[in-house]
């Protein structure tokens, strides 16, 4: 490129020094994936719900032409980073943000030139840092009248734990602990939870019915209405167990007046 | 109808002339910026009361070449599609051209010509080129 000027009486000045200038439009055409972030704390590690605030994000492209490069951003594309690594097929960046909220991951590919590849992906991150608050033992029924007797003991002991104002939600997990002994519990959605929401849909409480209800007999209990575990697996029927979990969660919830006062049961056994 | 191109010392007949207009073809060189006069003079020599004058500006000095400061979307490698498709910003040096407000800035690139009238008071000009 060059540049000339010419005055008002029509004399033509000389040509400046040329300037080379490069075009190119060409974008990069190669996929692009998010395929984890470490550490995908707690309960899946695949399921972008951590409490990991300084990430680790990587995923796959495909072939990378001369000079094209895997960029990252997790502010909505306002800023983009080289990835730290890059192979044949895989990249990595160590995010060096401090995510204390929820945000989402970008990935692209740019060229030397900033031409973007039109296959970008994303990623939604949820960060959950806040541990949930402290259940309540609401009621061990057989530690009435005086203690646990024998014939009590022999088949595991219920018991009751409030989860209200928890903030308890599916997928949750609720561990017992008696003494040496553990036991851990799965929350389930808000029918066998017995989550409903309140008058105002703001928060949950657990007035509903869904106890889980740990057996270590594997015996069904008719009257508890709930589905069952199975505490050690060298017990009793379990065959038997399972089918019957799956017709008893398929029951509608109980009354109204039982679900107030079920919250969730686990059995556990000294 | 007498004309002079040197303040009056000497003046010369026009070379033609109608029932109502003068032509004179000046057979001065003028080297630099001059003013014409022109007057009316009867056969005895009696001048007309009436006369013009008009300054010449002679300029016959080109201006000196510009330069090309910048053409910041050439950065980082080259143009892209996305910086192509809306043309192209180029910052042109006038520092010791002598360029002034009236010039024209005329901007080469390839087959494309972009012309460019200066305004008074800038010692850069941008231009927009498109390819």
């Amino acid at each position: 490129m060059t540049a000339r000027l010419t005055d008002i009486a029509g004399n033509v000045g000389a040509n400046s020094t040329a300037t080379p200038v490069t075009v190119d439009t060409a974008a990069p055409t190669a996929a692009v994936a998010i395929t984890a972030i470490a550490t995908d704390s707690g309960t899946s590690s695949s399921d972008y719900v951590t409490n990991d605030t300084t990430l680790t994000v990587s995923g796959t492209h495909g072939l990378l032409g001369p000079g094209e490069t895997v960029q990252v951003s997790s502010d909505g594309g306002a800023s983009w980073a080289d990835v730290t690594t890059s192979t044949a097929s895989t990249w990595s960046y160590t995010d060096p943000t401090t995510h204390g909220t929820s945000f989402t991951y970008q990935v692209r590919i740019v060229d030397t030139v900033g031409n973007v590849d039109a296959n970008t992906a994303s990623q939604a991150v949820t960060i959950d840092t806040a541990a949930p608050a402290a259940p309540s033992i609401t009621a061990i029924p057989e530690n009435g009248g005086g203690g646990i007797n024998a014939g009590e003991a022999s088949n595991g002991t219920p018991v009751v734990v409030g989860l209200a104002g928890t903030g308890a939600a599916a997928g949750d997990t609720l561990t017992i602990n008696w003494g040496s002994q553990t036991v851990t519990y799965t929350l389930l959605a808000a029918r066998h939870l017995g989550q409903q929401r309140d008058g105002d849909g703001a928060s949950r409480d657990d007035r509903g019915a869904g106890p889980g209800h740990v057996r270590r007999d594997g015996q069904a209990d008719r009257h508890s209405g709930q589905c069952r575990r199975q505490l050690d697996g060298d017990l009793g029927n379990g065959r038997h167990v399972r089918r019957r979990r799956r017709r008893l969660r398929s029951r509608p919830l109980p009354p109204t007046a039982a679900r107030r006062r079920a919250t969730i049961s686990p059995t556990t056994r000294r | 109808m007498q004309v002079s191109s040197d303040g009056g010392a000497s003046w010369a007949d026009v070379t033609t002339s109608t029932a109502s207009t003068w032509s004179y073809i000046d057979p001065t060189t003028h080297g630099t910026s001059f003013t014409y006069q022109a007057r009316i003079v009867d056969t005895a020599g009696n001048v007309g009361a009436n006369t013009a004058s008009q300054a010449v500006t002679i300029d016959t000095a080109a201006p000196a070449a510009p330069s090309i400061t910048s053409i910041p979307e050439n950065g980082g490698g080259g143009i892209n599609a996305g910086e192509a498709s809306n043309g192209t910003p180029v910052v042109v040096g006038l520092a010791g051209t002598g360029a002034a407000a009236g010039d024209t800035l005329t901007i080469n690139w390839g087959s494309q010509t972009v012309t460019y009238t200066l305004l008074a008071g800038s010692a850069t000009s941008r231009a927009t080129a498109r390819r």
